[in-house]
């Protein structure tokens, strides 16, 4: 018979991860090289029994469930292949406006797939959609495919940084199930409430983006929660981001220098350190900006908003912690095999000269990461759900990467279950991009519009040559465009006859050039259409019988 | 004893769980487990309950959430194979009416 705690792991896991998500238990824990070594070293220092779960096929995940004994602790392969893919914007030395536009795609790819599972399914959808189009930025570069990727992580050679990309999210993950995490830190310690609280106030006071109002209810929110401000959770953070740099920097040195007799490079240590919370800060401002960007009413999507606002603070202030524990530990370490004095000094110096190395890089990933948020969360003058799929129908003609992008979106979302009407639209036109794609139920606007029809099937819209030029009118009123055509539609040729044809207009498509949606060869046709001023003043002219070029 | 044979999942904010999970817990033969689910950042994405109950217990629990779906501090719930996301109230009452004409199926 199946224990009960077996059976409510598994059915919290899927609750969790979306009921047809692929999770499984690493009972061999052997999904990279030397898996076994780190999790011995983890599980020695927490002393807490936990089992580690891998998904498959789900948007990046990295949790724990600590209500359960032993905790599980889950991880998705597409966590491990954006930590790495995200790493390598640090490495390549890419030029800026490319590393920009990437980072932007590959957020908005992100939130696309955390609003599809935590978030606005159609908003899921138009993000998604906007990350892959070629009509704006440098081009999709073929960056976040991770066909072989996963083969990569697991085949590369052991180095300080594979260690780190493999390890560095379950070890922090294990770090919330530390003992540390129950202690009481005692006054003056730097974990204690009233040291946090000073130190967060004063950090707070540089902050040049925020009011004073903000300033007051950040401060509030630091000393009640919930925020990413509020000292408990910044402390269990900071142990977890502890603990995981500590056993990080224990196994790499053994797994390398003992293992693999090869050297250990401090300098490619620090690095890592340096680089994986930038990481951990896109991937949580992504799901953030999901979260925002589906809220249902402004003051929830207010309170993320200061939250993201305060959010690099949260981050600086863990790198912080993490840095100095981490140059106490190695200084220590190093004390043991070399007479070097002043070993902390030179390893904060070593700190700062990798910071300042990659500070470019940081500065164009933030960059690409806030027109990420910006298309998310400011609506205005962005494009509109259904235009932007068009879009993407029309280059998918001789686009293949956006196509395998989109099959493996929609994988995803089949996966974890979802559906909705742009979800339909975007696999309607993966099937056939021909096919012009259908009404927006909610936002495209409908016409009809007089149609000429000849022996082999439609011509052209009719429309009529006025002193303004050829004026084709759309209506929305069915009644007033069966007064005006009925009459013209008899009076055409024989052989030939005007129909009435529905056009939708997007509504943030050109205004007056309209793209006619159920025509074979996408013709595009200036409406003039009711409801407008100038739709008024011709019928006025029209109805005086002074429109025609002969009476002006 | 009567045997708990029904697994029951919810989805939640802290508070609406563990008041759940009290009802839950003074059910005859009910077992149960909560657990946040802590994510890489910190934050707490949403606090799961799962439990065993008698398939008697069922209607009266549910009656007993009905009152956070009112509130939209359930997100999710399951019962058995049975499983809706953001419910209403409308629909526990619909899963009540289903959990009972199975119920009375098995009689």
């Amino acid at each position: 018979m199946v224990d009960f705690q077996e059976l409510a792991i598994q059915e919290a896991l899927r609750s969790a991860l979306g009921g047809r998500a692929l999770f499984w238990h690493d009972s061999n824990t052997n999904r990279f090289p030397n898996m076994k070594f780190v999790l011995d070293e983890a599980a020695r220092q927490i002393r807490s029994p936990f089992s580690v779960y891998w998904v498959e096929g789900s948007p990046p995940e990295a949790f724990c469930l600590p209500g359960f004994s032993p905790s599980p602790v889950v991880l998705s392969t597409r966590y491990l292949l954006l930590s790495a893919f995200l790493r390598n914007l640090w490495m390549e030395e890419r030029e800026i406006e490319i590393l920009v536009d990437v980072t932007e795609r590959t957020a908005l790819q992100v939130i696309a797939e955390m609003a599809l599972h935590h978030g606005d399914r159609e908003f899921a959808v138009f993000a998604f959609v906007k990350s892959v189009i070629r009509n704006t930025g440098i081009g999709l570069v073929n960056w976040l495919s991770h066909a072989g990727l996963d083969r990569t992580l697991s085949d590369a050679p052991v180095t300080e940084a594979s260690i780190a990309v493999s390890f560095y999210g379950l070890l922090h993950e294990l770090g919330h199930l530390h003992s540390e995490q129950m202690r009481q830190h005692p006054e003056g310690h730097f974990l204690s409430d009233p040291v946090m609280l000073d130190d967060i106030m004063e950090n707070l006071n540089k902050l040049p983006w925020l009011d004073s109002v903000k300033k007051h209810e950040a401060i509030e929110k630091a000393k009640q929660g919930p925020s990413v401000l509020a000292t408990s959770r910044l402390r269990s953070e900071s142990i977890a981001d502890v603990f995981a740099a500590n056993v990080l920097f224990k196994t790499s040195f053994e797994i390398i220098q003992t293992i693999n007799q090869q050297r250990f490079d401090l300098q490619k240590f620090i690095r890592e350190i340096v680089i994986l919370p930038e990481i951990v800060h896109f991937i949580d401002t992504c799901r953030r900006t999901a979260s925002a960007a589906s809220m249902e009413t402004t003051k929830a999507a207010r309170d993320v908003l200061l939250e993201s606002a305060v959010y690099p603070l949260a981050i600086s202030y863990r790198a912080s912690i993490q840095r100095n524990s981490v140059a106490s530990m190695i200084a220590t370490y190093l004390a043991d095999v070399s007479p070097i004095s002043n070993k902390y000094e030179s390893i904060q110096k070593l700190f700062d000269k990798i910071s300042e190395h990659y500070s470019k890089a940081t500065e164009a990933v933030d960059r690409g990461l806030a027109e990420a948020i910006k298309f998310c969360l400011v609506a205005e003058g962005r494009e509109n759900h259904w235009t932007l799929v068009d879009v993407f129908r029309k280059e998918l003609r001789d686009f293949k990467t956006g196509l395998l992008e989109a099959q493996r979106f929609c994988k995803m979302a089949d996966e974890l279950g979802v559906e909705g009407e742009l979800l339909q639209a975007l696999m309607g036109v993966m099937h056939d991009p021909r096919k012009p794609l259908g009404a927006d139920p909610i936002s495209d606007l409908m016409y009809y519009v007089p149609w000429l029809h000849g022996p082999n099937g439609p011509i052209c819209p009719f429309g009529l040559d006025t002193k303004y030029g050829h004026v084709v009118f759309g209506f929305h009123t069915e009644k007033l465009y069966d007064a005006l055509f009925q009459r013209s539609a008899e009076m055409v040729k024989a052989g030939f006859k005007i129909e009435k044809t529905v056009l939708y207009h997007r509504r943030n498509a050109l205004p007056g050039s309209i793209q006619v949606e159920n025509m074979p060869d996408e013709q595009s046709v200036g409406l003039i259409v009711e409801g407008s001023e100038v739709f008024s003043r011709y019928m006025k002219e029209l109805a005086d019988n002074t429109i025609w070029e002969n009476n002006s | 004893m009567e045997q708990a044979d029904k697994i029951i999942v919810v989805q939640g904010t802290r508070q609406a769980m563990e008041a759940i999970r009290k009802t839950i817990d003074a059910q005859r033969g009910g077992e149960s487990v909560l657990t946040e689910r802590k994510d890489i950042d910190g934050d707490t994405a949403a606090w799961i309950l799962v439990a065993n109950l008698t398939a008697q217990a069922i209607p009266h629990v549910l009656s007993f959430i009905k009152a956070y779906v009112a509130m939209r501090h359930v997100k999710k719930i399951k019962v058995g194979d049975l499983q809706i996301e953001n419910p209403t109230e409308q629909d526990l009452e619909i899963f009540r009416k289903r959990i009972r004409s199975i119920a009375a199926k098995k009689k």
